[in-house]
């Protein structure tokens, strides 16, 4: 993957991706450098997030773009109206199998190097740090504590939740209206 | 655009599987919630960052003050019994000063009360009955030399109860 562009690309990317889709296959090797270019970047966002792990992100964005783009060029996908649906289940099946420790399909990633070569990728959000802090300030004490104990020191919900006498899925709701909260407050809309 | 609360929920892998299906979907073919997504996932990132820059001022439980002072970021501690006093000071080495407040009756709502500020919902592990604060050492630098005295309040329903009270004499920062 190449150098970073500055923004994903804006409008509704849903119904052109299903025309680039449609394109693929009917048999148009020219809409898959441009369906590759516009899905990668999100795809890998969702696993970067899931395997917290640049290399191993990476590479299962690239065996999902693969297992979806042979399917398109095989016009083997039942609704592609519902593409990004087959996407996102090919995502997490595929996660999952990872997990399980089934890695696949390394020939594949070979055959379309090149197109995944010409992929950029958008570079990570830049957060205001300073800001970041003062917003962080205003949150209440219960929330720093589960934000740190979530991003600091990397423990589950449960885990959270035993120190703090509370419910795992307490936690979960006092973490999202945290992030929620320091979202808003660093972007300027509280 | 679809529910902030559902791109935190998927961001962090808290959704059903089914929801989780529905939601990737809509992001991936977003790029409005996409952006979204990314800086929710820069943001975890920054907390970390700003915890391990000795940023943040915020109660513990013993798991995250054993994760910070496993990376050297606890520089001064404090532990004191009901009623002690303390002489607490900071230097230009200091990282955090964590304070750790023992009683036995640490249950339910705990506030802090700390001279005129007050902090609602401290949390707290009830298993080893303490309280501990970390305390931004770039904060206390900038305390002059004070008395400060600090109450652990239990609150009721009907009623509060201070349960332990305690005293820091704080040395301004020499430096």
């Amino acid at each position: 993957m190449s150098s970073p562009a500055p923004t994903y690309p804006p409008g509704n990317e849903a119904r052109e991706e299903v025309a680039l889709a449609r394109r693929i296959a009917s048999g148009d090797k020219t809409a898959e450098a441009e369906w590759c270019a516009r899905l990668l970047p999100r795809i890998l966002l969702w696993c970067k997030l899931r395997t917290r792990d640049e290399t191993r992100a990476a590479d299962l964005a690239q065996e999902v773009i693969v297992i979806v783009l042979e399917k398109l060029r095989a016009n083997t996908i039942e609704d592609i109206d519902r593409l990004n649906a087959y996407v996102a289940g090919v995502c997490r099946h595929t996660h999952t199998a990872w997990q399980r420790g089934e890695h696949r399909r390394s020939g594949l990633l070979e055959i379309h190097a090149s197109t995944l070569e010409q992929v950029t990728i958008p570079r990570e959000p830049v957060v205001d740090r300073s800001r970041l802090q003062a917003c962080f300030d205003k949150l209440s004490q219960r929330a720093r504590t589960i934000l740190a104990l979530c991003f600091f020191a990397e423990h589950t919900s449960e885990g959270i939740a035993l120190q703090l006498g509370s419910t795992a899925s307490a936690v979960r709701v006092a973490r999202h209206r945290a992030l929620a909260d320091l979202y808003r407050c660093v972007e300027g809309e509280t | 655009m679809i529910a902030l609360m559902s791109i935190v929920a998927l961001a962090y892998d808290d959704l059903p599987e089914a929801e989780e299906q529905s939601v990737l979907e809509h992001v991936l073919g977003c790029a409005e919630c996409t952006t979204l997504l990314a800086k929710f996932a820069a943001l975890g990132n920054e907390i970390k960052t700003v915890m391990s820059d000795g940023g943040a001022t915020l109660a513990t439980t013993p798991a995250l003050l054993q994760a910070l002072q496993r990376q050297a970021l606890i520089t001064r501690e404090y532990v004191l019994e009901p009623g002690a006093t303390v002489n607490c000071g900071v230097d230009s080495r200091d990282v955090y000063v964590a304070t750790t407040l023992h009683t036995p009756k640490l249950r339910g709502r705990i506030d802090v009360v700390m001279g005129a500020a007050r902090f609602n919902d401290v949390p707290f592990d009830p298993r080893s009955e303490t309280l501990t604060l970390v305390t931004s050492a770039d904060v206390l630098r900038t305390l002059p030399s004070m008395t400060v005295r600090v109450q652990l309040v239990g609150v009721e329903a009907t009623h509060e109860v201070v349960i332990a009270a305690y005293t820091l004499n704080h040395a301004a920062y020499a430096g």
